[in-house]
């Protein structure tokens, strides 16, 4: 390997978890809480930063992990919880799209793939015009300890 | 029974509307019962969740733990009970408020008020008793994961106001809209709080203790 290559090697290792970006999206704190054992789904979430000045579509998503991946919104009306296809999501400019638990999910169709906590997945997203961002989304144990009652 | 695995001949929209307004869904699932009756209505009314009094015990029915164990009415008696509705293929609503109730109960016994968690499948034709093992107790190994046939589902489910329904998602997948508070029963067995979505532990905690002394000075 040329020096030129490892730098490159050494570079891209270091993007690590960190924000992927292309010259007017970003994505950021990807996550996925770790499913129960043997669990065939799996939901992801992060947060997209449009800083360009026309709003954006995400179109899709895959991952390695992940034998298809859908875009997912829960709505809970009138104490009912309703998971439905997001359809074409829009990221207005200058905005950004969260993705967070009881909204805007990315459902993973997980096969045969188990996924632990402290480990990443990477997910790949399509944006309109074929653009493709990729991020690596930790896997976390879902919640924290430590809630007491007052 | 067709491509979505759904027999009934209503459709499941129409399922789900009919049953919003047969169980007189408001903001929160069975709220409604609120100041209907009872020299106690205020002190009721003012805790937020609490059902009283209570419309007596529930009904029998007859589901199946993840042991293969028969469970039934009697097995909510001699403790505390936070039961919740949902469905393995859920991704978000359903880990989500285990995760949050698994917490609650971390919370639960720091204070010595201990309460059984019940996970109660409505999905029971993708979600046989002996898998729910693996997922609830992915949560909190004490959890307790029950399901059985849709008739015995619907005892409960409707002597509790909570509404279900399968949702077509295309390709022969479906998800399961479902009614997404989490309820407290008594060591009665007697259904006397519904905490509603969304879920957070110390949320959780603070109302099902609240009920609970509630109850408690009642009897």
């Amino acid at each position: 390997m040329n020096r030129t290559a490892r730098m490159i090697a050494v570079l891209l290792l270091a993007c690590g978890t960190g924000p992927a970006r292309t010259a007017e999206l970003s994505i950021r704190d990807a996550w996925i809480p770790a499913p129960p054992p043997g669990a065939r789904h799996a939901a992801a979430y992060l947060t997209v930063d449009n800083r360009g000045s026309r709003a954006r579509f995400l179109s899709g998503a895959t991952s390695p992990a992940a034998t298809a991946i859908a875009v997912h919104l829960t709505e809970i009306r009138e104490g009912v919880a309703r998971m439905r296809p997001a359809g074409l999501v829009r990221v207005e400019p200058g905005g950004k799209l969260v993705f967070a638990p009881g909204s805007l999910h990315l459902m993973l169709f997980l096969g045969e793939t188990t996924l632990q906590a402290g480990s990443t997945v990477r997910l790949e997203l399509s944006f309109d015009g074929g653009e493709t961002i990729d991020i690596d989304a930790a896997v976390r144990t879902a919640g924290d300890a430590g809630v007491h009652p007052r | 029974m067709d491509g979505n695995g759904y027999n009934a001949p209503v459709t499941p929209r129409r399922m789900l509307l009919l049953a919003s307004m047969a169980a007189g869904i408001g903001a929160g699932v069975g709220l409604a019962h609120f100041g209907r009756s009872g020299g106690s209505a205020r002190d009721a009314a003012s805790l937020p969740g609490l059902l009283w009094p209570p419309r007596g015990t529930l009904p029998d029915f007859a589901l199946t733990d993840q042991h293969g164990t028969p469970f039934t009415a009697t097995s909510l008696r001699g403790r505390w009970s936070l039961v919740f509705f949902g469905f393995t293929r859920c991704p978000d609503v359903c880990p989500n408020t285990l995760a949050a109730l698994a917490q609650a109960r971390a919370g639960l016994a720091g204070v010595r008020k201990d309460f059984s968690v019940v996970f109660v499948s409505v999905d029971p034709d993708r979600d046989p008793p002996g898998e729910l093992g693996s997922y609830v107790e992915h949560f909190d190994p004490a959890f307790v994961g029950v399901t059985g046939p849709t008739a015995e589902l619907d005892r409960l489910t409707r002597a509790l106001g909570v509404i279900y329904a399968k949702a077509p998602l295309g390709g022969g997948d479906y998800s399961v809209d479902h009614s997404a508070a989490v309820l407290v029963i008594d060591p009665r067995a007697r259904f006397v709080g519904v905490l509603s979505a969304p879920h957070d532990a110390r949320h959780i905690v603070d109302r099902a203790l609240a009920i609970r002394a509630y109850v408690e000075g009642q009897s």
